[in-house]
């Protein structure tokens, strides 16, 4: 069974590369890569567990056994990026976006960790038990690969289909991914897709972020990001109560207050909407 | 598939027999005000509970009748300006949203959703209600939620309940499963909610 998480729909950019993750996946089906994984532990499970017998010495010779599955895990993982890319290709999609996928990750992972002051965790695989190879030699392998493929015209990566059919599911996913409390990785996702424009929907997203994080400056910067989302005829009716609720917060009660009661005027029957009201100041 | 591989192949290198984590629990008598999260805030349960020795966070407390995955009372006694709401477990990889002390009734109920999908790693929770309510004597919210831990196919439906005294955020939840569970503990949950006092 193949799951496909909602998450990835924000990270994969256009058509070539969701169709390069379902393809990658699509092999390790195809090449029972599964089965092949269950007899090679069940091979080496035996003599790991003889050797676990004998003291510190036969447990170092048995965790080298076991990491020899994971090696051979890590052997199909290259096996299914390769296969993958030819794929793609006779697909008509354009190879050279696949190893873009992982640059953006690390792209992200950078963001995360800029953002909470920490190491950049682009380069974590699990060590001696990683199943899937490091980001870095997977790009230069994927570009490898695609480069092997002469170039055709008539190549397409279906960016423009991709961001239609998606559109409607944007600001769902996007409200989960603020959820996540990862600042840095959040705007490095918002920011892309606001690349060719910030949209009242993008600007309402940017705004529950910065909110969520709450510094008093963070809430500043929100109060206007809702602001130039509300002015918009088609923005979300949120966007009224994200920007009540940042002014309330930075202390200006008149503006807050005024537009809580345009959010209550416009969404009269929200889930929290006694408690909207109360913060207006207004009587239920 | 490759996390338990992984995991199976770290039990068998070490050679360890999977031993359960301890529960200690122990009882509260009904009818005795009793003072929870080594805090303040005390309540008086109507019926006997069972409290967990193992508490979920600094300013946390956990109480249950059938078992804490059947019917969960937890308490946030005092949470400081930037402490999280429990243990901030995966602080490294997914760190725990932060309380802050400006924060508004839907602000803690948004704090309170992020740190369960952080923590289960679940998108399916919901807020459903947020409502002004009374909480120790004093001016406090009400929110109602659901959500549905990552991996498992029960649907929990739980309600908090709550106040910023002095800076510091107080909170009892209660949760359980929709089917039964909820509705057959409600009433016990409820009660020790309104005996709060600080």
């Amino acid at each position: 069974m193949m799951q496909v998480w909602s998450g990835l729909f924000l990270r994969t950019r256009n058509e070539a590369q969701l169709a390069a993750v379902l393809a990658h996946e699509y092999v390790h089906y195809q090449n029972r890569h599964s089965l092949m994984i269950f007899r090679e532990a069940r091979r080496r499970a035996a003599g790991a567990s003889f050797m676990a017998m004998f003291g510190l010495i036969g447990l170092l010779l048995a965790i080298g056994q076991i990491s020899a599955i994971f090696q051979f895990s890590r052997e199909q993982e290259a096996d299914a990026d390769a296969e993958s890319v030819g794929m793609l290709t006779r697909a008509g999609y354009d190879p050279n976006e696949v190893p873009k996928i992982w640059e953006q990750f690390r792209a992200e992972a950078d963001a995360t960790a800029v953002a909470r002051g920490t190491k950049s965790r682009k380069d974590k695989n699990g060590g001696l038990f990683a199943s899937h190879p490091p980001t870095a030699e997977r790009v230069a392998a994927l570009t490898a690969e695609a480069k092997k493929i002469p170039v055709s015209a008539t190549w397409q990566t279906g960016e423009t289909q991709y961001r239609a059919s998606l559109a409607a599911f944007w600001p769902s996913f996007i409200d989960d991914q603020v959820k996540l409390n990862d600042f840095g990785g959040t705007e490095f996702l918002i920011d892309y897709l606001a690349r060719t424009g910030w949209t009242p929907a993008l600007n309402y997203a940017r705004g529950e972020l910065y909110r969520a994080r709450g510094r008093p400056e963070d809430l500043k910067a929100a109060a206007g990001f809702y602001h130039d989302a509300a002015v918009a005829p088609e923005a979300p009716v949120e966007a009224w109560r994200g920007l009540g609720l940042s002014l309330l917060r930075t202390g200006d009660q008149p503006g807050g207050q005024a537009a809580l009661k345009t959010y209550l005027e416009r969404k009269p029957d929200a889930s929290d909407k006694s408690m909207i009201a109360m913060l207006a100041g207004g009587t239920q | 598939m490759t996390r338990i591989w992984k995991l199976a192949a770290i039990g068998a290198a070490l050679g360890l027999a999977a031993t359960p984590a301890v529960a200690g629990f122990k009882l509260v008598p009904k009818g005795t005000p009793i003072a929870v999260a080594k805090s303040t805030l005390t309540v008086t349960p109507s019926v006997d509970w069972n409290r967990l020795g193992a508490r979920p966070g600094r300013n946390a407390e956990s109480w249950t009748l059938d078992g804490l995955t059947l019917d969960d009372l937890t308490f946030y006694s005092g949470i400081d300006n930037d402490a999280t709401l429990f243990r901030d477990a995966r602080k490294k990889t997914a760190p725990l949203p932060r309380f802050n002390s400006t924060m508004l009734a839907p602000d803690i109920a948004q704090l309170f959703e992020s740190s369960y999908r952080v923590s289960i790693g679940t998108s399916l929770m919901s807020i459903d209600g947020v409502e002004p309510a009374t909480f120790a004597g004093k001016p406090g919210f009400h929110f109602t939620y659901t959500f549905v831990i990552q991996g498992e196919e029960v649907r929990r439906k739980g309600e908090a309940t709550g106040a910023v005294i002095g800076g510091k955020l107080y909170l009892i939840t209660f949760e359980a499963p929709v089917i039964h569970y909820f509705d057959a503990t409600r009433d016990a949950a409820k009660n020790i909610v309104d005996s709060a006092r600080i």
